[in-house]
């Protein structure tokens, strides 16, 4: 006896395994952060339907757009310092003929470590006293510095550490993409006279724009949602100078125990990751 | 288990070797283990481990430690999940994350190990932060005074008397930081004390200064936090001016009071503030102070300014409760660690090895605490945690201060929510101390805010 089975019936058979974990990791839980967000949930109350009371109490709460601004100053540093670094050491990596795969994993390094950990060594590397930032300034006879109590050097502090640990990620896609043009286009280039600068204009930028895009997205994404280095660096402070939106929904969940408000708080964040994704996907994948 | 045989609960407790209640064992049969958390690096917390391994040596039931920095933010996380690996919780923040974790039903009320004739043993105020809406939810654990530690030799050098009050160690401060720049270094302070954005903000810098001159910072009446009190102000702009004038260092501000006080141990600071149990580690781990600190009670004023309470002393603790998720099986063998903490043979270690402070009695009043010690078992504990043995002190150092600190405790706990109310005030000292708002400014638009949240 021969079982059939169409190919659609078959490939969705193949699938569903899958989309049950999709179902149980992804669709569930958003759902479920969505109900909870239109909950009393303080864990104080009983628990009632609250309707958009948790949605205004974090519209009219200045902390809430404290948080929202910094964390678009803190993203749009980050992205931008992260892309620039990324690109001048994709542009010299793949130049290098020896000594590459040694550099290539030494540049990978800080990618590899808990964010946690990297904001903690940079809270050691600023610290005042013992720190050896400070103790190249004393030695120049340029005295102490506290980082991390200036408002403006503290925000320059996280943004610096945040993009220690994404240049390595944004160089691998840049390097991937810088890889698979032809070297064919490189050379007939050459051959016309064209300099380093001009090559890097109309050949390495453009053609490695779907790349490049795709880095920016994956980096603004993850910068948006950054709570571990500030954490460590800064805990979001001083007097909330580099506090973002992940620290804003930590200190609901964990100081305040509001998970409605906290579920409020997700739904926004989800809410502007989702333009992100719909802008920079609109980009990436549209036929040129 | 009867916990008023094989003798009474008071005998039992008091008893040089602690003794279990009867009933014991067929209550806890089947137990493997207890998992505890514990806030912060157990190298700290040796008296702990010292216990741990004592009831374990009692009972046969291991005790399974896992330590977190920020414990409540984890002790959340297992209790929120009904997580039943976890059975006993440390909080770290009495204050506010024991009310928040009582009213949410997570922890396991333990009413019948706290009959009125075991109350009388322990110092009264000290047993509010077990205490919600009259139950009981855990055992004290352990208590962290605060004490005011300075340099002698400093203050002889700088010609500066003793200060008998807040202004006057203000101006001792100031005196003291011009003379380090001059005779030791630009990096050594007048004072040291951590000030860092938070709830324990509130704890660690505002309580300690406004409960020994009467002051509260929470009216327990209105279930209100007072921020326009005469002490409050002058707590407020006695931080300030600490700042501002380069007395304290600024990196204070983002330093936990722990870091702050370490400042002092390594010998960059003339005062500080800090928990009781620095002084046997200002004996052992920092040789820049050994032999050359001096520990004194909190001030009862602010050169004159009093509050109307009785003066009392801050006071707070890592409580230890049980997690509501758990079985029955370990419920039984949670209480009965709970009932062992608070003998005076676990606490014994608690004051004298580590130097913390007891809620029971007995422990500053006992004829003879040292013999209680078993320092084979706390050599064995400093070995696995890498650290020096602490000093085999023959009596309690600085008993009649730690004694009449722990009788005058005042203990403080809020309405579950008020973390929110008690940041944003902390956010606003630091805006000040920052510049960028006046005192006068901060302090009122702190007081504004915390109205919204129902404080």
């Amino acid at each position: 006896m021969t079982f059939k089975i169409s190919d659609a019936k078959f490939g969705f058979l193949l699938s569903f395994p899958a989309l049950i974990l999709v179902f149980l990791l992804i669709i569930y839980p958003l759902f479920h952060l969505l109900h909870i967000s239109f909950l009393r949930y303080d864990n104080y109350n009983p628990v009632i339907f609250w309707g958009l009371n948790n949605f205004r109490f974090i519209f009219v709460d200045d902390v809430f757009w404290k948080s929202l601004e910094n964390t678009f100053v803190y993203c749009t540093a980050v992205t931008g310092l992260t892309l620039f670094t990324g690109l001048i050491m994709a542009h010299s990596l793949n130049r290098l003929i020896r000594g590459s795969t040694f550099f290539r994993t030494l540049f990978i390094l800080p990618w590899a470590l808990p964010l946690v950990i990297s904001g903690l060594i940079f809270q050691w590397i600023f610290d005042p006293t013992y720190g050896p930032l400070n103790y190249v300034t004393r030695a120049l006879g340029l005295g102490s510095y506290n980082v991390l109590v200036d408002p403006a050097t503290a925000k320059i502090a996280v943004i610096l550490c945040d993009c220690w640990t994404r240049i390595p990620f944004m160089t691998v896609i840049i390097l991937a993409g810088l890889q698979s043009i032809s070297e064919d286009l490189y050379s007939a280039a050459k051959v016309d006279g064209a300099d380093s600068l001009s090559i890097f204009r109309y050949i390495s930028l453009p053609l490695n724009k779907r790349a490049m895009l795709f880095g920016v997205f994956i980096v603004l994404l993850f910068s948006s949602r950054t709570v571990d280095i500030i954490y460590a660096l800064t805990g979001g402070g001083p007097a909330k100078a580099t506090y973002t939106m992940g620290n804003y929904l930590w200190e609901n969940l964990f100081l305040n125990l509001d998970f409605g408000v906290t579920a409020a708080i997700s739904v926004v964040m989800l809410g502007y990751c989702m333009v992100l994704v719909f802008i920079f996907g609109y980009f990436i994948f549209r036929r040129e | 288990m009867d916990w008023d045989k094989p003798k009474p609960a008071a005998e039992r407790i008091l008893a040089d070797e602690w003794i279990p209640p009867e009933g014991w064992e067929e209550a806890v049969k089947g137990v493997d283990k207890l998992v505890i958390t514990n806030c912060g690096g157990m190298k700290g917390d040796i008296a702990t481990l010292v216990n741990f391994k004592i009831f374990t040596k009692r009972t046969g039931i291991p005790i399974e430690y896992v330590v977190y920095y920020e414990t409540d933010d984890q002790n959340m996380v297992y209790l929120a999940s009904k997580d039943p690996n976890i059975h006993i919780i440390q909080i770290s923040r009495n204050a506010t994350s024991f009310t928040h974790f009582a009213a949410a039903s997570w922890l396991q009320k333990v009413n019948e190990i706290w009959t009125p004739s075991i109350r009388k043993l322990y110092f009264p105020e000290e047993l509010k932060g077990i205490t919600y809406e009259g139950d009981f939810y855990g055992e004290p654990g352990v208590g962290f005074p605060s004490l005011i530690y300075y340099r002698p030799s400093w203050l002889k050098a700088a010609g500066v008397d003793v200060p008998t009050n807040y202004e006057e160690l203000y101006k001792a401060a100031k005196k003291i930081r011009e003379w380090c720049k001059t005779n030791i270094g630009e990096d050594v302070y007048g004072f040291s004390f951590g000030m860092q954005s938070g709830t324990v903000w509130i704890d660690d810098a505002m309580r300690i200064l406004l409960t020994p001159i009467g002051e509260r910072f929470h009216d327990p009446d209105t279930e209100k936090f007072r921020l326009d009190t005469p002490g409050f102000k002058a707590a407020w702009d006695w931080y300030l001016r600490m700042i501002k004038e380069d007395i304290a260092p600024k990196a204070n501000i983002t330093q936990t009071h722990i870091q702050a006080t370490g400042l002092f141990g390594m010998g960059k600071a003339a005062f500080s503030i800090g928990m009781a149990s620095f002084g046997p580690r200002f004996d052992v781990d920092f040789p820049a102070v050994i032999g050359d600190w001096v520990a004194v009670a909190p001030f009862t004023s602010f050169d004159g300014v009093t509050g109307p309470y009785t003066r009392g002393s801050y006071y707070d603790y890592d409580g230890y409760y049980i997690n509501a998720a758990i079985d029955d099986k370990h419920k039984a063998a949670a209480m009965l660690f709970l009932d062992f903490h608070r003998s005076i043979e676990a606490m014994a270690n608690e004051v004298l090895v580590e130097g913390n402070e007891s809620p029971l009695v007995d422990a500053y009043e006992h004829p003879n605490l040292p013999r209680l010690i078993h320092w084979d078992i706390v050599e064995e504990a400093a070995r696995e945690l890498g650290r020096s043995v602490p000093p085999k002190y023959t009596e309690i150092p600085y008993k009649d201060v730690r004694l009449a600190t722990a009788k005058a405790a005042v203990m403080e706990t809020y309405l579950p929510a008020a973390a929110r109310a008690m940041t944003t005030i902390s956010d606003y000292w630091t805006k000040a101390a920052l510049g960028e708002l006046s005192g006068e400014e901060a302090l009122a638009k702190a007081d504004e805010k915390i109205a919204i949240y129902g404080f």
